[in-house]
């Protein structure tokens, strides 16, 4: 019954807006839908039945006793559903009874999320006392067992009616939402929107109403369903003991009747199962409802279930069309890279990543691969780890380690590759290490899985590896959330050299760290390089970094490679206008120049333009590179650009074509 | 566990700013830089300026009145006068509405125009000062925009209240290089043409540079160094703004890192005796030239040149005396 | 690991206070917030039930005396606590002079046993299903198979229950419909005894848990979700590690931990919907014995389950409050990390 609260995240918010207009709004969940359509008629039903049926055949005596329904033998068609054993109707019974028991429901959980509203709202935003208080007082009386306290309250006091319980169990349903809201509205008050909302002199309580209410919909949608269906859990629960109003016919106290009159023994089947039916199908509805609106809250719920639908629903995949093989172009390659292209599947059509990337890297040196967000570098860096996530896929291409192409490798084989030729610094060293096992026990993790080692030779190894990037030994029992940012970044780059891979790829090792630490861990980087001679993939976005830090760059733009070179030939004389762009709109501490500014229009990546991918942004574009996609060709000694500026023939090239 | 507590937590209370003084001249406009790492308490002071905490100890003024005692006339004085852009350009925008939204809020709040026609000028009038036409956007959901859009439109929206303050804090460290250049290049404008001051609160020195007038660095909650940008980039006094200076990594292959730094290994070390209590020079862990004298009291600013001043006892007059002490 | 800290136990120790102290207050004051006393309605019941009582006034008087009801209302509050705290409620009504207590604690075993089977089948059972559910890895023929064990989860216990004895006790009459051994056994540690005994706890068990799990099951899935998509579990991939290992050291293990929290959260539902459970299949654990007594209008007896169970769920939330600790490790951990 706490469904709605466990898979509440708070961190993740939705990628699209909320928009309840258009049409891939994220409330026209299949399960939702179905969860109101459900609920809807079973209200109509008793909306609706009184007009159709004669309701006052539901009291005793109004037909004769113990008729089954009408399909079996000795049932009567002016009792189709039946009678019981004081001769009253069961459809006219069912018909009252259902509308009382929802409204309960309704009636509780409404005034329940209305009281957990205003105190949840007070906790959160008013904060100090009242959140210790509030939040002490909810905390406690949730593990409460409502039932047994109702039960209690039920035996003293006599409910004449729906509203009186209603009301009781309203004093049950207020801290799940008074916990909910709080919380949320913690997360939400910390939003920019929400302090933009207050610089624009918005009152406090329009920025609740107005700003922070709509974000907060979907789970309160999904604590409401909850709350009704516990209410009317708790409702019924009451009912069915006898405890409940006995003077209003309801679902619980038709089952109470029927289990008291021995029913179930005398094999009265039309009189307690008709209401457990209707009982179910309306807890079905609100189930429905609360996953369903647990997947609109929760967008990542949405992508795992449409993604594993669109899987299968495409049956088998397709297999990779393998680039030729044997294509080993350089001698003293760690890595090649040969021809990749990695497509994500979204509903909205193929989003290419990675179009026809091919590089190498040599032994020993350090390959930069720059780029803007969203070029497709980290695309290309999980397509060579092979871990490229669904709804993303290689489509084609070959990543060759000595002559064996990782993704034609699957299951074991892979595996035995990983980490022992392949090694990663990851992007975000803040969450990269799980977080509830000591150091120790992750760096022994990559060991073990690749090598037989002894008990005091592993440590005596994890120990050697933590000197080597220069952190101290205690931290090989201290846990993640013990460790800075740079301590961690420190720890995972020991864990990357703990096998001593032929390949580092290094994803934006340093991105989230302060200067100097930054400067700390490209030190402890390039350190570990020169020592054991392993070759790198840097990726990064910081073109002065990268000046630091690589051999050769590689310059990605929109998922295809537009420049590949030495570095230092790259930042003299860069070929590429892109890259040109990059190295001039580095902020210099050396001089002060003046701003370059340029229009940063990008295409859409499911539609790639035909001809050069950079003509929007480009000053120099010409005729043939609206038409046709320059190729990367090596123009200089080791320096490779796609760009049509470099080929005196490309005047000569358009002509021969329109002849 | 997840839930509860409260009543019984008792964690020494982290000094995020101490004892800062800063003072913003209206005219003329000037771009002051507060930089500083993560923790130096930066984001601190831009929560103070616009009023999201209240200082524990000290005030800020505003025309010489206290912005914690102002009436609410004042306070939407105050609101409309100084405004800010902030880091994440995704997340400023509610995602349940169109962008219009962002525009109508402040057109609701604040008096600045008479009717509709005059409202959608306005907008438009400040959308065109960032480059971007109404039509365009305004109808659009905020992730059908881009990153770049979405910081110009934060920009418009300030602009449009006419400010004379901008509090921007880390505006560009979110965004693309070649789209950095754009937004830098409107706050300089807006500076120079509409007279609008901006505290810019960066951990980025070199774009600082670019575009700043004054700055102020801050260590752990100190101002380490203060005055002009220029001086300070190119003759920096403070150890720890010599550091951060040198930890810039040069975009040029031919110039590497000549030195090699060595941190503490727990490199967010603090200053504090047992209690908890910062004492000291907040440097100390990490300096190259840490003296006994550093370890009893925090330096105050000292003038080096001007209004260029420094925290650290190495420019204090009476030094000789002081490491003599110390030797001994 | 970190273990314990002082401050934190002595936090959650006062949390178990408060909850024991608000849930037995709540029992407390309600019905005296409600128009008319426990005294009148009963003596009106049984006005309503014999057609006419001789000197009702009276009778009410002199039962509200013997009740402590005349006195005022804080120090009826007073010697309700005292009462609590000396886990003394006086004589049964409707079994005197068997202490209300001496009922309770023949009551309390069957319970217990009743509902940590069932409380551990489920949350394990969910849990198992729910990881699976929510790991990439899981071989389809098993992802399509899992969403069918989430058939009953929307359905409540004690309706499950009834279909369940009346299909499996009446109609097909494999197991027994009710109570918790038969007569024809003697109780006590013999085999038989022991075999009857767990064929009548299966079906109230079956009908808890296959009702309850899905709930952690759906929680567990979306909470593997989310840990699927954190770097760390990229990263363990990366390393080689077999997919086994991954799913246990990085999946499971992070994900478990705000399902124990639920677990916490959950467990006054669960013993809420046992009471209900009990009744159904007539168990003779507290729920029912609540049940009867509330029939019989035993009030010291009502008051003595209820406060049980309040205690009895208070101190398994502290015990899972103090375990929690041991397996993750940042809870204790005191440095503000901003």
């Amino acid at each position: 019954m706490t469904v709605g609260q466990q898979t509440v995240d708070e961190t993740t918010s939705p990628a699209r807006g909320w928009g309840l207009n258009t049409w891939d709004s994220p409330w026209l969940n299949f399960k939702f839908l179905l969860g109101v359509a459900i609920v809807g008629l079973i209200l109509l039903f008793g909306l609706l039945g009184p007009l159709f049926w004669d309701t006052d055949l539901a009291y005793t005596g109004a037909g004769p006793l113990n008729k089954p329904p009408v399909w079996q033998e000795g049932g009567l068609p002016e009792h189709p559903l039946g009678t019981e054993s004081n001769g009253r109707d069961m459809l006219a019974q069912l018909i009252l009874a259902t509308p009382s028991s929802l409204k309960v429901g309704f009636l509780a959980a409404i005034i329940g999320m209305g009281i957990g509203m205003v105190l949840g709202s007070v906790a959160g935003y008013v904060g100090g006392w009242w959140d210790h208080v509030i939040r002490t007082l909810s905390d406690s009386a949730v593990t409460i067992p409502a039932l047994v306290v109702l039960v209690v309250i039920a035996s003293y006091v006599q409910m004449t009616d729906t509203t009186a319980m209603a009301l009781i169990l309203a004093a049950f349903a207020w801290p799940g939402p008074t916990r909910l809201v709080r919380s949320q509205i913690l997360t939400l008050r910390e939003r920019s929107y929400v302090r933009m909302a207050h610089l624009s002199g918005a009152p406090a309580l329009e920025i609740m109403f107005v700003e922070m209410l709509p974000n907060m919909l979907p789970w309160l949608a999904a604590s409401l369903t909850g709350g009704i269906s516990v209410a009317i859990l708790g409702a019924t629960g009451l009912e069915v003991l006898g405890l409940g109003p006995t003077r209003v016919p309801s679902l619980g106290l038709i089952i109470n009747q029927a289990t008291t009159n021995a029913a179930l023994v005398r094999g009265l089947v039309w009189w307690w199962l008709p209401p457990i039916i209707i009982l179910m199908v309306i807890f079905v509805g609100f189930f429905l409802m609360t996953i369903g609106l647990d997947e609109i809250a929760n967008p990542r719920i949405r992508q795992f279930s449409s993604t594993r639908r669109e899987r299968a629903a495409a049956g088998e995949l397709p297999a990779v069309e393998h680039a030729e093989l044997g294509g080993g172009e350089e001698e003293d390659a760690a890595l090649e890279v040969d021809d990749l292209h990695v497509h994500y599947f979204t509903p909205r059509g193929e989003v290419i990543a990675a179009n026809g990337v091919d590089f190498s890297v040599r032994k020993g040196e350090i390959l930069g691969l720059v780029g803007e967000s969203g070029c497709g570098k980290t695309t290309v860096a999980m397509a060579i780890l092979q871990v490229v996530q669904p709804p993303g896929r290689i489509v084609q291409g070959a990543v060759r380690i000595e002559d064996r192409d990782l993704v034609s490798l699957s299951g074991r084989d892979l595996r035995e590759v990983r980490w022992r030729d392949l090694a990663l610094v990851p992007q975000g060293a803040m969450n990269s290490l799980n977080p509830v096992t000591p150091i120790r026990e992750q760096m022994a993790d990559a060991i073990l899985a690749h090598e037989n080692v002894g008990r005091l030779e592993l440590e005596a190894r994890i120990l050697g590896l933590l000197n080597d990037v220069g952190l101290p030994e205690r931290v090989i029992d201290m846990y993640p959330h013990e460790l800075s940012g740079g301590m961690k970044q420190r720890v995972c780059i020991a864990m990357a050299i703990a096998l001593n891979p032929q390949v580092i790829i290094a994803d934006e090792p340093t991105s989230a760290l302060d200067v100097v630490v930054q400067r700390v861990v490209a030190q402890t980087l390039l350190e570990v390089k020169e020592r054991l001679g392993v070759s790198m993939v840097m990726i990064g976005h910081d073109m002065g970094l990268q000046a630091q830090l690589v051999d050769r760059i590689a310059v990605m733009y929109a998922g295809n490679l537009v420049e590949v070179a030495p570095v230092e030939s790259a930042f003299s004389e860069p070929l590429h206008p892109y890259t040109q762009l990059l190295i001039e709109s580095i902020p210099s501490i050396k001089e002060r120049k003046p701003l370059n500014v340029t229009e940063g229009l990008t295409h859409d990546l499911r539609n790639p333009p035909p001809g050069c991918i950079f003509q929007f942004r480009c000053q120099h574009v010409e005729q043939i590179c609206r038409e046709r996609r320059p190729e990367l060709v090596e123009r200089e000694d080791d320096h490779l650009v796609a760009c049509w500026l470099y080929e005196p023939e490309r005047q000569s090239m358009i002509e021969l074509e329109e002849a | 566990m997840a839930f509860g507590g409260g009543f019984l937590s008792s964690q020494p209370p982290l000094v995020a700013l101490d004892s800062f003084s800063l003072d913003l001249h209206e005219s003329p406009a000037q771009i002051t830089t507060i930089a500083g790492e993560s923790g130096s308490g930066k984001t601190t002071l831009a929560n103070l300026v616009l009023g999201f905490i209240t200082p524990t100890q000290g005030q800020i003024l505003y025309k010489g009145v206290d912005i914690a005692h102002m009436d609410r006339r004042q306070r939407m004085t105050y609101r409309q006068e100084v405004q800010a852009i902030f880091q994440d350009p995704y997340e400023v925008f509610n995602p349940f509405f169109r962008i219009q939204h962002t525009f109508n809020l402040v057109m609701r709040h604040f008096d600045l125009a008479q009717d509709k026609a005059e409202r959608r000028e306005l907008v438009e009038d400040a959308l065109n000062v960032v480059g971007l036409r109404g039509d365009e956007i305004l109808e659009k959901y905020p992730h059908q925009l881009s990153g770049g859009q979405r910081q110009r439109v934060m920009v418009a929206r300030a602009y449009l209240l006419r400010p004379r303050l901008i509090v921007a804090d880390e505006p560009v460290s979110a965004v693309d290089a070649s789209l950095r250049a754009m937004i830098l290049d409107i706050m300089l404008r807006l500076r120079d043409e509409h007279g609008i001051s901006f505290l810019y609160i960066t951990h980025d020195l070199s774009t600082a540079y670019q575009i700043g007038d004054n700055m102020v660095v801050l260590f752990q909650g100190i101002t380490a160094e203060t005055g002009d940008t220029g001086r300070i980039i190119e003759n920096p006094q403070h150890p720890y703004v010599q550091e951060l200076i040198n930890s810039i990594p040069v975009p040029d292959p031919k110039v590497k890192w000549d030195t090699d730094i060595r941190l503490p290994a727990e490199e967010t070390m603090r200053m504090q005796d047992a209690a908890g209590t910062p004492r000291g020079c907040r440097f100390y862990p990490r300096c190259p030239h840490g003296m006994d004298v550093c370890l009893e009291e925090q330096p105050q600013l000292i003038q080096v040149e001007g209004e260029h001043a420094v925290a650290c006892y190495l420019y204090e007059n009476d030094v000789e005396a002081r490491v003599k002490r110390s030797e001994k | 690991m970190r273990g314990l800290t002082r401050e934190y136990v002595l936090q959650r120790f006062l949390m178990y206070l408060l909850t024991i102290w608000l849930g037995s207050t709540l029992i407390f004051v309600i019905p005296r917030l409600a128009p008319g006393d426990p005294i009148s309605e009963m003596v009106g019941r049984l006005s309503l039930d014999a057609g006419y009582i001789e000197n009702a006034d009276k009778l009410i008087e002199s039962w509200k005396a013997r009740f402590g009801l005349d006195a005022p209302i804080h120090v009826q509050y007073f010697r309700y606590w005292g009462n609590v705290f000396r886990l003394n409620f006086g004589y049964s009504l409707s079994h005197f002079p068997t202490e209300a207590w001496t009922m309770v604690s023949d009551a309390l075993p069957w319970s217990l046993g009743l509902l940590t089977v069932a409380t551990v089948l489920s949350f394990s059972i969910g849990v198992t299903i729910g990881s699976l559910m929510g790991w990439r890895r899981t071989p389809r023929w098993l992802q399509l198979i899992l969403p069918g064990s989430l058939t009953f989860t929307a359905i409540p216990y004690f309706m499950f229950g009834i279909m369940l004895i009346y299909l499996v006790a009446f109609e097909l009459d494999w197991l027994p419909a009710t109570g918790a051994y038969s007569r024809r056994v003697d109780p006590g540690w013999n085999l038989p005894f022991i075999k009857n005994v767990l064929t009548h706890a299966i079906l109230p068990v079956v009908s808890i848990v296959l009702t309850s799990m899905g709930g952690w099951a759906l929680g567990m899935r979306g909470l593997m979700i989310s840990v699927n998509n954190e770097d760390y579990f990229l990263l363990a991939q990366v390393k080689g590690l077999s997919p086994t290992r991954i799913f246990f050291r990085y999946g499971v293990r992070n994900a478990i931990l705000p399902a124990l929290t639920a677990l916490a959260l959950g467990l006054g539902g669960l013993i809420s919907g046992s009471i209900l459970v009990e009744f159904i299949f007539a168990y003779p654990g507290t729920g029912y014995t609540l049940y009867q007594a509330i029939i019989s209008q035993d009030y010291t007896v009502t008051q003595a389950i209820a406060n049980l169970i309040i205690l009895v769920t208070a101190t398994s939330v502290f015990l899972l409050d103090l375990l929690y600790p041991f397996i993750d490790p940042r809870i204790t951990y005191k440095r503000n990390m901003r």
